[in-house]
Order: structure tokens, then sequence, then C-alpha cells
């Protein structure tokens, strides 16, 4: 694949611990977007940083890596000067898409811009084009729906090499047009704007373009509407509680230690299904609050080999001496939705369980408590 | 291939292929006239002489859809068909084995003209067929490579690889219309929104989206749908149909038809093209000027390549050695790779860092004796012509049978 790529410009593989890492990065994205922003600049300016370094050892990246939230973009920094890498994962370089932050605010203007074309598949990094402030100014056409420039493949200077000759010999050419300031943004106007932007789909397209680049060009903002989006779209109930985390000793608020509520009955509560075991066994409980009542939900977490847990889970009402209602529904679900086990509370039970099971790592399950119309749900990641 | 030695060819007749060799040189009459009348007004110019007339009249009706315009591309595309042949012959043998005729490659180089003459620019000292030669070759591999990973993308791996751009210009060849290509558009923009595996971030093989899937993007594709008042609302099966016909229509516009830039007929009439006359207002003052303008040209470019000879001198033995490789013998980089028993990537690395050490001793020569800075303005035109010099130097030597 490489013998298609001109020598004049740059490919470089990219190394599979890299792209999984990146990944694994993404996940914690908001939307399917900005996954892939978060994945594509990552993978760009870690391994062009590391090439370049060889040559230009003085480079340096910027690390804000929550501006990829909201726009594509990232700059690395040599001799004064602001690099801009533009990736995508559309193989057909058509054309190079600029989000207008990059060259309308004045404290991220760039002064070179980067076409850099990553390929999950091919497992490729290619540089096809580039081009500068000035020129994209003079040649660029604007799209004011999505706030870009855009710039026609044979507009770039497809010599990506002549680039880093510039570096060497003319460092200090003049690469930007003239940009005009943005008005400065109160605090209050900014808190107040930062609140309506939580909500909507796409914060840069909302607000006028003045406005909304001072918002992202502050970090303080920017980290701000990232928490205020994150807050607006997760919701404690539904985060996943992680297994890997509790064998570290990590307990989400809610878990609490079973000595806590039982006394010296816990040994009691796990008696009902007693395995000898010389491993280290993780015990959990957490209140869970029906309508009418309130519950323990029980967890025993066992290592049963590296990436297997063997995994109980008891359900019995707040005083040892109360019955759970009667009816009451403790399900396992896999993390399809599906109803794997189920167990239900007759008269008199003060506990019930579900049998012993096994996870793999990597897997998620939930585990259910259905009291006539009411649902709990706990969300489990091993 | 016979090569074209009559001006009024050069600016009038396109290579034919076939079997896959190129054959004769078939003549477009309205060029063919169109160029007797120039020459007759001026009969002194130059094949250099016309290209820089037409590349100028190009330039008066650039933003123009006139017939003049589409008259001065065609005599261009007509002077620029041996440039292009011999880029493509070079190119092919390169790539490894390839499931395109030559005469696909050729066709498909030579459709990328209207663009070249927009991006070329005219006041640089490189002339229009050292420019060209590095685009066509340039333009043909992007097009290989990228047929090479279609060839392996689903359906729905080909349209998460896509760009925006690349959609509505195969929707726009398949002649839908406005509302047809917003319709199939928001579809795309819905699933590329909405539709994505956590597992992993491959995509040629990416599953169909799931139901679950298939609502948010029909929920998406309503919202986004707001601001186009004319595209009506879809049901997920509907979204389905539309987006594997766009997926379809990606795919087949990357398969070169015979429709190729030569001229179209039907589009401009006799009396259209009579009436723009074009090429009887040549003045003898420009015929002077180009010819003066050539001399210092050429001038030039023997200084360039005293230079070019003392950079190589300067080089050491192994980069020597692949610049013979790869511009003599016209290896492959797997071959050299093999030869020099380094992984592949670090052979188009070594080569770039080579090529990049003579373009810096151009620009330097440039700064030092003609004081002009080296500036990214510069780049394109001073790479094409390095290019082109690299492969007529090299291309001598094997005749010569000497070795650098």
């Amino acid at each position: 694949m490489n013998q298609l790529i001109p020598i004049t410009q740059l490919a470089l593989p990219i190394p599979a611990p890299m792209s999984d890492a990146a990944w694994q990065q993404a996940q914690a994205g908001g939307s399917i977007e900005a996954m892939w922003n978060v994945y594509l600049n990552q993978i760009a300016t870690e391994l062009l940083c590391e090439d370049l370094a060889v040559d230009f050892p003085q480079i340096r990246v910027w690390p804000d890596a929550d501006i990829w939230q909201f726009v594509n973009g990232s700059v690395l920094e040599l001799n004064n000067k602001r690099l801009v890498l533009l990736p995508s994962r559309a193989i057909d370089n058509s054309e190079l898409v600029i989000p207008q932050e990059w060259v309308d605010i004045p404290a991220w203007a760039g002064d070179y811009f980067l076409a850099v074309q990553i390929d999950p598949d091919a497992e490729l990094l290619h540089c096809w084009g580039y081009t500068t402030h000035q020129m994209l100014k003079s040649k660029a056409r604007y799209d004011a729906v999505d706030r870009t420039y855009h710039l026609d493949a044979y507009q770039l200077i497809a010599d990506v090499s002549g680039l880093w000759a510039i570096q060497e010999l003319n460092p200090t050419e003049v690469t930007q047009a003239a940009i005009a300031p943005l008005a400065s943004v109160a605090t209050t106007q900014a808190e107040n704007l930062l609140q309506r932007l939580a909500t909507v789909p796409d914060p840069r397209l909302e607000i006028p373009f003045g406005l909304w680049g001072a918002l992202a060009s502050d970090r303080t903002w920017r980290s701000r509407l990232v928490e205020l989006r994150q807050g607006a779209t997760s919701s404690p109930r539904t985060a996943a509680n992680r297994l890997g985390d509790w064998l570290q000793n990590a307990f989400a608020t809610g878990w609490q230690a079973v000595e806590d509520f039982l006394g010296e009955d816990a040994e009691l509560a796990f008696a009902l299904r007693q395995t000898a075991t010389a491993t280290p066994i993780v015990r959990r409980v957490k209140a869970l609050q029906l309508p009418d009542c309130l519950l323990l939900l029980l967890v025993s977490v066992e290592v049963e080999t590296a990436d297997r847990l063997s995994i109980q889970v008891q359900l019995r009402a707040d005083d040892r001496t109360a019955t759970l209602p009667a009816g009451i529904c403790l399900e396992l679900l896999s993390s399809d939705d599906e109803v794997v086990r189920s167990v239900v509370a007759r008269d008199r039970d003060n506990a019930i369980q579900l049998p012993r099971f096994r996870s793999e790592s990597g897997t998620g399950f939930k585990i259910q408590v259905r009291s006539g119309e009411t649902t709990v749900c706990e969300s489990f990641l091993v | 291939m016979r090569q074209r030695k009559d001006l009024i060819e050069i600016f009038s007749a396109f290579l034919q292929f076939e079997s896959d060799r190129p054959t004769l040189w078939a003549i477009d009459p309205r060029l063919h006239r169109s160029m007797t009348r120039a020459v007759a007004a001026e009969a002194r110019g130059s094949e250099d002489f016309w290209a820089v007339y037409w590349l100028r009249q190009y330039d008066k009706q650039r933003d123009t859809l006139s017939p003049a315009l589409r008259q001065a591309i065609g005599h261009l595309a007509a002077y620029l068909q041996e440039t292009c042949f011999w880029s493509v012959n070079r190119v092919m043998p390169r790539v490894g084995s390839v499931q395109m005729k030559l005469s696909d490659c050729f066709q498909v180089a030579i459709a990328d003209v209207p663009k070249l003459l927009q991006a070329f620019d005219a006041s640089k000292p490189t002339g229009l067929k050292t420019y060209a030669n590095t685009v066509f070759g340039n333009c043909l591999r992007d097009y290989l490579r990228q047929r090479k990973e279609v060839d392996f993308c689903s359906e729905w791996g080909l349209l998460q690889k896509i760009s925006r751009k690349r959609l509505l210009d195969a929707l726009t060849a398949s002649n839908f219309d406005a509302a047809m290509r917003d319709r199939y558009y928001l579809a795309w923009k819905a699933l590329t929104s909405n539709h994505s595996s956590d597992k992993s971030p491959k995509l040629r093989t990416i599953e169909a989206p799931d139901a679950q899937t298939w609502e948010l993007i029909a929920r998406s594709f309503d919202r986004e749908r707001k601001d186009f008042p004319h595209v009506a609302a879809a049901t997920p099966k509907e979204l389905e149909k539309w987006l594997l016909d766009a997926a379809k229509k990606v795919r087949s516009y990357l398969y070169p038809t015979v429709n190729s830039l030569n001229v179209k007929k039907g589009d401009d009439t006799e009396a259209d093209w009579e009436s723009d006359l074009v090429g009887n207002d040549v003045s003898p003052m420009e015929a002077l000027e180009e010819r003066e303008a050539t001399a210092e040209r050429q001038s030039q470019q023997q200084q360039m390549v005293a230079v070019l000879h003392e950079a190589i001198e300067k080089l050491d033995a192994p980069a020597r050695e692949l610049l013979t490789l790869y511009y003599r013998d016209g290896a492959t980089q797997q071959h050299i790779a093999q030869q020099l028993a380094i992984p592949q990537y670090a052979v188009s690395r070594k080569l770039s860092k080579v090529r990049q050490t003579l373009l810096k001793a151009i620009l330097e020569w440039g700064q030092n004796t003609l004081h002009i800075a080296p500036t990214s303005d510069v780049i394109n035109s001073i790479s094409a012509l390095l290019e082109e010099w690299l492969e007529s130097f090299y291309a001598r030597t094997a005749r010569s049978g000497a070795s650098l």
C-alpha cells in the first residue's frame, strides 16, 4: 500500500498498541463524532510528534484533549509556529476541511495546516498535503452552515517534505493573514452561555462564532462546558460498577462494607451458600430504596482466574428480622438485557439469592430488582 | 506511440488506445480549426508560446462557464497528452500488480486536467508540462490507492470511510437532482452520527446497524431534515435502501467510464465556437515576450541543474544508490526494501529525506542567487521541477549505462 503514496508525502505505520490505547481513550467520549475526534487526533499527535522530534527535537504538542469533544484538530508547536493537524478517516482525500476555530480565533489560529489521513484498517497515517493560513484565507471556500473552510486537494501543497525543508531554511516565513480579535466575554454572560450549551446537540454551532470562540479557547470555560455536558448525559444510576476496581479496593458511592450493615451477621448472610475458599472475597452491600421499603443488595466477588470472577448476589431486607415483600424478584440480566436467572421471594423469606455465577473479564451484566411496578437496576462490568 | 511534432496537432489531437496500447492520434475537428486559425495569425509561435497563450486565455475565462473556457481547456488537454502518458507509464510498473489497463489509468489521470489548470500558478517559473507531470503521477497513485481500499470494504464500511464531498460528488455524477442528493446526504449524516462499533476502530467490514441503531438513525434523520423543508420523513427501511444505493454510487464513481475529458460532443454548437473567436487576436509583442521569458527560464534551469549535480555529488553512497534504484531502474519500494534489507516504509522515508536534501539545495540556491526567499508558495513548482529533472537525469544515465 505504501508504494501508492508518493515519496514527497509522509506515510507512517500506526503501531497496534497505539491504536488500541487511543481507541480505549476514545470510548470515554460523548458522541460518536467526539469518539472519532479523540481517536484520530490522539494518533496524529503522538505519531507525528514522535517522528518529527528526530529532526526537530524542540517540537511540542498542545495538551488539551478536551477540545476534541467539540471540534476536530490538534496542534504541534514548532519554531513559534502552530502546525494544525487535521486528521480524517476518509480514504478519498477529496478536500481538506478546516473548522473555523483554527483559522479565526487568534489564540488558536494555525500557521500551517496539515492534511492527515488515518486508516485504521490499513494501519497507516498519511500526510497528503499542507497549506498556510494565508493561502487558506485567499483560496478556501467557507461553509457558513458548518463553520468550516474547505480546500480542494489540488489547492494544497502536495509536497509535504517542502514544509520540513522550509522549517530548516526559513522558519520565520510569513504564514498568517490578519486575524480580527474576538470580543471579550464577561464571566456572567459566559456562565449563562455555558448553561445553555450544556444540553444542545452541537454547541459550536449554537451561538455566534465570536462568542463560541471566546468560550472554547478559554481553558477554564471549556472544561466547565465538558463537565456540564457530561453531567447532563449520564446519570449515576446507569454508570456501571466496575468490579475490577472492587478488587483494587475502590468502590463507587453507595457500596459499603457488609460489616457496617449486618454486624457479626455478615458471616451469616453468606452462610446460605458456603464455599470453602482461600482466595480473598470482596463483599459489598448497597441500600436500594423502593417506594415502600429499603432493601439491601449484597454482592460478593471472588477471583477464580486472571480473567474470571465468581459472583454471588443476595437481596435482603434491611432489618435482619424483617422479611422481604412477597413476590419481589431478583434477576440477573446479560449485557443485552436478557434475563438469565431469576429468583422470587416467597412469604417470610428474609433473603433471596441468585445462584453463584461466573463472568469473564470485559463482560457486563445487570442486577435487577422488581417489585410490582418498580424496577431498580444496577449495572456491572467485570 | 508517435511523438507529435506538428504544432497544430499538438494542440488538437488526442491519444487513442487499442488493446491497452497507444495507437494513433485522433484530431478533434473544432480544436483543429481553432488552432489553424490561431497559427495563421501568428506563425512564429513555438510550442511553449502557444502553451502560454492558451493558459492566458484559460485565465481570462477562468470563472465563466463559456465555450471559450472549454476551448482553452481542450487545447491544453491535447497539449498534455504525452506528458500524461509518460507519467502514467512511469507509475504503473511501480505499483505492482494492478488490475487496471493502461488506457483506463490514462483516462483517470487526464480527466483531472480542469482541476490541474485551476490550481496551476502560471506566475511561477515551472512550466505547465513539468507541473502536470507530477500531478498526473500523484493523481493516479491516489486513485489506485483508493480503489484498492474500497475493494476491501463492505457497503457499511465504505460509507464510514468516505468524506462528505466524495459522497456528494458521486451522487452528482449519478445525475441525482438536489432533492435526492439532500435526502441521501441526510441519511448518511444520520448513519455516521449513530453507527459505530465499540469493539474496534476497524471499518472495512463493520456490521450493518442493528434495529436499535436504526431507530436512532431514523430519529437523527428526522431532526436534521427540519432544515431541509423539501425532505419528507423516512422509515428505517427507506433509509437503509438509500444508504445501500449511495454506497453503490460511491463505488461506481471510482470505475472510469469512456467519458473522459476529451471534447464532449453536443455541449457547444459550431456557432458558439465560431463566434467566440479566440486565436485571432495574437499580438506580435506576445510572441516576443514569450521568447524572452523562455530564454530566461532556460538559463535559470541550466543553473539549477548545476546546483543539483553538485548536491547529488555531496550525498553519501547509500543515498545515491537509493536514487539510482528508484529513478534509473524504476524499482518498486518493495524491491528496494528487499535489496537493502530494510522495511518498506523505511525506504519511502529515506527516499523522502534524500529528496528533501535536494529540494533544500534548490531553495538555498534560489535564495542566494535569485534572492527569492524559500516560502511555501513556491514548493509545488520547485518540487515539480526537481521531480522532472531527477526523472530525466536518471533516464539519461540509464541510456548511457553510467551509474552515479
